[in-house]
């Protein structure tokens, strides 16, 4: 147990540290919500929470892919001697749960101080977050790890990853609207408990071919 | 033996009639207690040689209130102008009843068309003894030839359940042992294994794709439009992009081993997700798909016996066909290999 937490205490660290991801999260999140801003006059709540998905999904995306940078190479030897795969996999998992996290407020400050804030159901809309951070870490952390062992094209994450998370996407995006009052359904546990059971489906996934992965 | 099948399936999907039907009811509403004059056209059916006696009409308000038409006068091919005496109504009855229209003759069988014609409500005022001798009973005639079931709107299209359908089924299967062989291969690291996974996901997304053009034609003759953002036709396309980045990612690697291993557990991976995506989502979301949200599909009242005869031919024909391809790719595949490997070991 003590294991992930220093591993995940050391991701967090090498993020804060890295030059690059944790301030290209930061400015791309901002500089897309302003792009948002400038072109559109009025957006409506579908809108929003569609753009709020899309900036966050990308975002989370490129995030993943560069938390992976450590896997090959000698720091990928030094791993494997050191640790089993599953306490590198989730630390990595945990540390961009955090970091979607700390994405998904940015870009939500990001909308709402320039777009204005739709959401009437904060409750909903924040329990609807935390289970698509979950989701979202998970696979695009399995996808980025995949990537990662590939040495070749590194822009495949996104490629891969777009059709694989359009079960969480789909859910995620109706049940934002409903938290934004775009659309009323009064029954929306049920998408709700089927999130999560997307997130329990993708955690089995990960957690059963994590070590195919790992052995190169 | 599945080519056969499939071959059987496409020739008499093709061929073989549909029941007659109703196209359309004119007027369609009316009051009760009135004498109504309906024109009624009819599909698959040609009255020239007919005589108006074989002819005989009913509407139906419940199981046993049905009125027969006091008159019947063909005016065209495939019209006939039909009278009714629609009695009053009794106290209890609702405000509106949709009464089914029944048309049978010798010749072509019987059509009907439920809620053909609404009803208003209006008692009579005097004593509603006499209305009970109104009633006749039903009985009509059943075709001579096999014929396919008559629906409103699909009409033709019906066919396509033997074709889009079976595809579907079948690609499922396809990804299944694909899905299967790929966790054969992690668990023992038998070559073979490998290859047998990428054959059948080759051969699956080739039904599948065969399967989505099918669906679009359906959709651009029931729907209006060949590709209508419908919430099934979305993730099924989802589902093959998913399955082609299984082989964008296999082409990028060029390490045999390690090109297995990581596909291997994305092809798994996929197939575990694609559950969700193909078969429940559409069920919650409104789909316009039959099946999902609402629509009639395979259900017993949607399934006629007639077609039966065709359908399961054509299920398991395209079914064996698409293992029989894979079959073939695979042996091909792994033969080449092994030449592959003796010539280099040479």
């Amino acid at each position: 147990m003590n294991r992930w937490i220093v591993l995940w205490q050391k991701e967090m660290v090498a993020q804060w540290r890295s030059q690059s991801s944790l301030p290209a999260i930061i400015l791309y999140v901002l500089s897309t919500t302003f792009i948002v801003f400038a072109a559109f006059a009025r957006i409506d709540e579908r809108t929003w929470v569609v753009l709020y998905w899309i900036i966050l999904v990308l975002s989370a995306a490129q995030s993943a892919q560069n938390s992976f940078r450590d896997v090959e190479g000698v720091s990928g030897w030094y791993y494997y001697s050191v640790c089993r795969v599953e306490e590198y996999f989730f630390s990595k998992v945990a540390a961009n749960f955090i970091l979607l996290g700390l994405m998904a407020v940015l870009t939500f400050l990001g909308l709402s101080l320039f777009s204005g804030m739709p959401i009437r159901n904060l409750g909903l809309f924040v329990g609807v977050n935390v289970s698509a951070w979950l989701g979202l870490s998970l696979l695009f952390s399995f996808l980025g790890f995949l990537n990662a062992k590939i040495e070749g094209q590194q822009g495949l994450l996104p490629l891969l990853s777009f059709p694989l998370l359009l079960p969480i996407l789909l859910e995620v995006i109706k049940l934002s609207s409903i938290s934004a009052g775009a659309m009323t359904d009064t029954e929306y546990m049920s998408d709700l408990y089927i999130l999560l059971a997307v997130d329990a489906l993708i955690l089995a996934l990960t957690l059963l071919l994590i070590r195919y992965l790992w052995q190169s | 033996m599945g080519a056969l099948l499939v071959l059987y399936s496409l020739i008499w999907g093709l061929f073989i009639p549909l029941k007659p039907g109703i196209v359309s009811v004119e007027p369609n509403r009316a009051q009760a207690g009135e004498t109504i004059e309906l024109v009624y056209e009819g599909y698959n059916v040609d009255y020239q040689d007919v005589n108006e006696r074989d002819i005989s009409a009913w509407l139906l308000m419940d199981s046993v209130r049905t009125i027969a038409a006091d008159r019947l006068e063909i005016i065209g091919n495939r019209s006939v102008l039909l009278t009714f005496s629609l009695p009053y109504f009794r106290d209890a009855d609702p405000g509106v009843i949709s009464t089914t229209l029944v048309v049978s003759d010798s010749t072509h069988g019987y059509a009907l068309l439920p809620s053909a014609v609404s009803v208003l409500k209006a008692v009579s005022e005097q004593d509603s003894a006499k209305e009970e001798g109104a009633f006749t009973p039903i009985r009509i005639d059943y075709p001579n030839e096999t014929t396919f079931p008559f629906r409103n709107i699909l009409k033709e299209t019906i066919r396509n359940t033997y074709y889009h359908v079976p595809l579907w089924f079948s690609m499922i299967i396809l990804f299944l042992l694909s899905a299967f062989y790929s966790a054969k291969y992690l668990n023992t690291r038998v070559k073979a294994f490998d290859i047998w996974a990428r054959s059948y996901a080759e051969i699956a997304i080739i039904l599948g794709v065969l399967g989505l053009v099918t669906g679009a034609i359906w959709a651009r003759f029931t729907w209006g439009a060949f590709w209508s953002w419908d919430v099934k036709q979305f993730t099924s396309a989802v589902a093959l992009l998913i399955y082609l980045s299984y082989f964008i990612l296999r082409s990028s690697i060029s390490d045999e081993d390690k090109r297995a291993r990581l596909t291997a557990s994305y092809n798994i991976f996929a197939f575990v997700l694609l559950i969700p995506l193909l078969f429940i989502i559409p069920r919650l979301t409104d789909s316009l798909h039959p099946g999902n949200g609402g629509n009639p599909a395979m259900g017993g009242e949607d399934l006629d016996s007639t077609m039966r005869w065709v359908f399961y031919p054509a299920v398991i024909g395209w079914i064996l066909l698409g293992l029989w391809m894979s079959n073939l790719k695979a042996r091909y595949l792994i033969v080449f290999q092994n030449r592959e490997e003796e010539f280099m070991s040479d």
